[in-house]
């Protein structure tokens, strides 16, 4: 991404003066990044979808406010997290709202309190195919951690943040990042023996 | 998910190596450890294939979508962008006004305007007719202010007048009441002159 600054800002210069085709240019720049990080943390595609759409929309509304103190990378991720984190508790609260005492959800599940909090921030199972097998058992394999295990390993791994960086985005300490991090890490490889072992 | 290490630092120094960037201190620092510690060793050996399995992650297509914005926030954003020259243009209007001294005026042949003059002069029999106004105007103004000051001068006069024969009629009785204390008290001396007068025989 580096020497795409000033592509960047004169870019959205334009945009801001009203290009429409200085705005189609800077999404599709940034477009895959936003949508697999949005895939990899919604677990389905529609969601990833709508995520990307509100992000852009949201980076039109507020286009004006960007003052270039920050890359636009970075700000363009941070409204990013803030929509995945929404669309999140959203999902965590339909999910609730589903299992309440008289629902049948939470009676059928045998599972232990800390997994079942788990599972309810988990999305549903994949709408569409990826394009390749491999990503498919990445994705499902990302699907097995809770979503704030999941935003920390998405940060770390794919997006190359600090644990600074992450600590700051998430409100937690650098050292609650590296704990969430290595727990997760953990979490994968039970899940991983457990594939292998069947 | 057994836990038999006995290394304290495993998970900051995991955390570190396996999500170090090329060339970072915490990665060395991390790495200094490893090789030194065998359950770091160990917990290594186990968390590297996860994280080879994560990064063969391949970014997927983006579906086909629309980029341009519709709705409420396009539609505003764009007017706006639209009409942001009409405050300057209005601006400029208000400044040629001023600097070209720009007149306009409404009479009964209907709107007129002009640059740096007049906007219109005004026919003779509207002159006479005004000026005739004027006079009226000047003259019942005159009567009215005449009349109403020898009122209020008359009033002023009768209202001192009263007041002053007021106060004499004051004066008077208090002169006399002064009068009287001192013929009283002449009175009394001579009283008291005689007494004595009397007791000395």
């Amino acid at each position: 991404m580096a020497g795409r600054g000033g592509d960047d800002e004169a870019l959205i210069e334009a945009a801001i003066r009203g290009s429409a085709r200085a705005w189609d240019r800077l999404v599709r720049r940034y477009e895959q990044r936003v949508y697999n990080f949005a895939l990899r943390l919604t677990g389905n595609t529609t969601d990833a979808r709508d995520v990307m759409q509100e992000v852009f929309l949201g980076v039109y509304r507020s286009l004006h406010r960007f003052r270039g103190d920050a890359q636009f990378s970075s700000w363009l991720f941070r409204i990013a997290h803030n929509k995945a984190v929404d669309l999140q508790r959203r999902q965590r609260t339909v999910a609730i709202s589903d299992t309440w005492p008289g629902s049948a959800g939470r009676e059928e599940s045998g599972a232990g309190e800390y997994d079942s909090i788990s599972d309810d921030s988990r999305p549903g199972p994949l709408d569409q195919a990826l394009s390749d097998e491999v990503s498919e058992q990445v994705l499902a394999l990302l699907l097995t951690l809770p979503a704030e295990q999941r935003m920390v390993v998405e940060l770390k791994l794919y997006q190359s943040l600090t644990f600074e960086a992450i600590a700051e985005m998430e409100s937690i300490s650098p050292n609650t990042a590296k704990t969430r991090f290595y727990t997760a890490l953990r979490k994968l490889r039970h899940t991983l023996e457990q594939e292998n072992e069947r | 998910m057994s836990d038999d290490r006995t290394c304290k630092q495993t998970p900051r120094v995991m955390a570190d190596h396996l999500g170090a960037r090329p060339g970072s201190s915490a990665g060395r620092e991390a790495a200094r450890h490893i090789a030194d510690c065998p359950d770091c060793q160990a917990e290594l050996a186990g968390l590297e294939p996860v994280t080879a399995r994560l990064r063969q992650w391949r970014e997927q297509p983006v579906p086909a979508w629309n980029r341009q914005p519709r709705g409420r926030a396009a539609f505003w954003r764009n007017l706006w962008l639209r009409w942001q020259w009409a405050p300057l243009a209005a601006s400029m209007v208000l400044v040629l006004a001023v600097v070209f001294n720009l007149r306009v005026s409404v009479n009964e042949a209907g709107w007129q305007v002009a640059f740096g003059g007049a906007a219109s002069m005004p026919s003779a029999a509207a002159l006479t007719a005004m000026e005739e106004r004027w006079q009226q105007t000047l003259t019942r103004t005159e009567r009215e202010l005449t009349n109403e000051t020898v009122q209020h001068i008359e009033s002023v006069v009768q209202w001192v007048e009263e007041r002053r024969e007021a106060d004499l009629r004051v004066l008077e009785a208090s002169f006399e009441q002064m009068l009287e204390r001192e013929y009283q008290t002449a009175q009394s001396v001579r009283q008291l002159a005689t007494y004595v007068q009397y007791q000395e025989q």
